[in-house]
């Protein structure tokens, strides 16, 4: 717990000072796209890691939450925040009606229903021509504002986006190192146990899921003020992929690990959109490798990495005495 | 206190039980015995909730529960462990009695995220139970260490640890010395005399004997799902049906037979 609040207190120090240093905005949007994802994934981390389940489709949440903005602040002209907020009300009660029916099964059907959720939605996203403008988008959103500065560049969204993170951040840790956070961790090594012992394991996943939903739906939300446009591209099935493989490559089971997938798979594809096509395949292949290899993903190898150092040096110690 | 009322289960065409009554006192402590595959452990299933029997009724203190989830049974006050344990393996030996401790709390998601006051009296109230438990157990130098690395013998007692901490009326125990050696077995015994004298009322299975006749004040004996015989360890040792039962496994025989075992 102090650990984690350390790493975040170093966290935040380095946000606040690297605008000293990095001056482009080519980097500045890629931080923040970093933000937004990791905002995602963070969500989604608690539902893999820590409970156990899997969500093929949050790239739909993270829609919801990018098309509630656009179309209150487009044609309702609802102010940008209650906006946000109202987004993720009607995106967390939706994944609680997703969830009720499917969480109560055992085995991977939330993978399957989120999946068609996703599906569903990226139709609605493209056919609903009049409210999402079809499959060419909206465009003119309007930007956030507060305390008196526009977020309308990278520099100062930058800011905002870290800021979100920093606080989903935060609360994620509150919730990994409480009674909740231990009973998901509970559910996600044997469910009867957990049971057992009064957890209530189906509403807690429930409730989980729909948290990782909300977060999905906050990103959204940024994303849409952040570029001014939103498309139905970026909340396809493919998406929700990505971000079920910056939770594995990054360790299922730790924020951090979510962080790091993150901010490795966001910067990679300067790379790897120049294989067009194989993009996925390599995504394919990396989440094989992961899974094969290093099951506890980035994180677990560098935890290896440490008790090898750490043996290493007990030994020449003990050797020494 | 509670009481079963002719349950019955069967998985595809095998009767695992077949109308099995009987009733368990308060602070009584009830040994469940019977060969292999007699239908012990899906009792103790049907009990906690984990799967629903067939026919027939569970009822605690008059009320039917018989349909509730484990997690609601847990709620009720009855609480198990299991033959292959059922530890949380990648959690700390400490987590895993905090885990046990979990209806010590009622603190919701959000309290969780926004660890409120309240929250945070709830999860120190937790923690310092565990370590008052982790003491009682003798496992407190391995507090921190994950389960995992620990030998089975330490294993089960951390399974019965935290199933105590729960604070259970009803604890069902399932076979909570098999696989303990000599002295592991004493220590178990010691630890269940001390339960006995809290009152807290408990049903075990168990495949030792001399542990069941020793701590049991009363004893039900299942073969194949059904039933045989029920009475004091004294009467049940000299039981001509349950001697069938056991017949052909000469070990057990012997220790039934044994007057004092």
């Amino acid at each position: 717990m102090r650990r984690d609040w350390s790493l975040w207190a170093m966290l935040a120090a380095t946000i606040f000072l690297l605008p000293l240093f990095v001056k482009s905005p080519y980097y500045f949007s890629v931080l923040i796209f970093i933000a937004i994802y990791g905002m995602i994934v963070l969500g989604l981390t608690m539902l893999m890691g820590y409970a156990g389940q899997i969500s093929l489709g949050h790239a739909a949440f993270f829609g919801l939450g990018a098309y509630f903005s656009s179309i209150l602040t487009l044609h309702l002209h609802l102010n940008p925040w209650l906006a946000m907020l109202m987004g993720l009300v009607a995106t967390v009660l939706i994944a609680f009606l997703l969830g009720i029916p499917t969480l109560k099964l055992h085995g991977h059907y939330l993978a399957m229903a989120t999946l068609g959720l996703g599906i569903v939605l990226q139709i609605i996203f493209k056919e609903e021509v009049e409210l999402t403008g079809g499959p060419t988008g909206l465009t003119g959103i309007p930007a956030l504002t507060a305390f008196g500065i526009t977020f309308s560049n990278d520099r100062t969204f930058y800011f905002l986006a870290w800021i979100f993170m920093l606080a989903l951040l935060g609360l994620s840790i509150n919730l990994v190192h409480s009674r909740t956070g231990r009973a998901l961790r509970a559910i996600s090594q044997s469910q009867v146990a957990a049971g057992t012992l009064g957890i209530p394991v189906n509403r807690l996943k429930l409730s989980v899921f729909a948290l990782s939903a909300g977060y999905a739906s906050i990103a959204g939300s940024l994303y849409a003020h952040y570029l001014a446009f939103v498309n139905p591209t970026p909340f396809g099935f493919l998406v929700s992929v990505k971000l079920v493989a910056m939770v594995v490559i990054g360790g299922s089971a730790s924020l951090w690990g979510a962080l790091l997938g993150t901010t490795l798979l966001v910067s990679l594809p300067e790379f790897l959109t120049r294989l067009q096509d194989y993009e996925m395949v390599i995504y394919g292949a990396i989440l094989i490798l992961v899974m094969m290899f290093a099951p506890r993903g980035l994180t677990g190898i560098a935890g290896k990495i440490f008790e090898l150092l750490h043996g290493l040096t007990r030994g020449k110690n003990a050797q020494a005495a | 206190m509670l009481k079963l009322h002719e349950i019955s289960k069967s998985f595809g065409g095998v009767h695992a039980l077949e109308d099995v009554s009987f009733e368990l006192k308060r602070g009584e402590i009830l040994g469940l015995i019977g060969p292999n595959g007699a239908g012990k452990t899906t009792l103790f299933n049907v009990i906690s909730g984990i799967i629903p029997a067939d026919r027939g009724r569970v009822e605690l203190e008059g009320k039917d529960i018989s349909r509730f989830a484990p997690h609601l049974i847990a709620r009720m006050g009855i609480f198990r462990t299991f033959q292959n344990l059922a530890i949380f393996d990648e959690m700390s030996v400490l987590e895993n009695l905090m885990v046990g401790s979990h209806l010590m709390g009622n603190a919701g998601i959000l309290a969780a995220l926004l660890k409120t006051p309240a929250e945070r009296k709830e999860e120190a109230a937790i923690r310092a139970r565990a370590l008052a438990l982790l003491k009682d157990i003798g496992l407190n130098d391995f507090a921190n260490q994950p389960a995992r690395s620990l030998p089975f013998g330490r294993l089960r007692i951390l399974e019965l640890g935290r199933a105590v901490g729960a604070n259970p009326v009803i604890l069902l125990l399932d076979e909570p010395a098999a696989g303990l050696n000599q002295r592991e077995s004493e220590e178990l015994t010691d630890f269940l005399a001390k339960l006995r004298q809290k009152q807290i009322t408990m049903i075990i299975i168990e495949h030792d004997m001399s542990l069941v006749m020793e701590l049991s004040d009363r004893v039900v004996v299942l073969d194949q799902g059904r039933k045989i015989a029920e009475g004091a360890p004294r009467e049940v040792q000299q039981n001509k049906a349950v001697l069938t039962a056991y017949l052909g496994e000469e070990d057990w025989v012997k220790t039934l037979r044994k007057p004092h075992a």
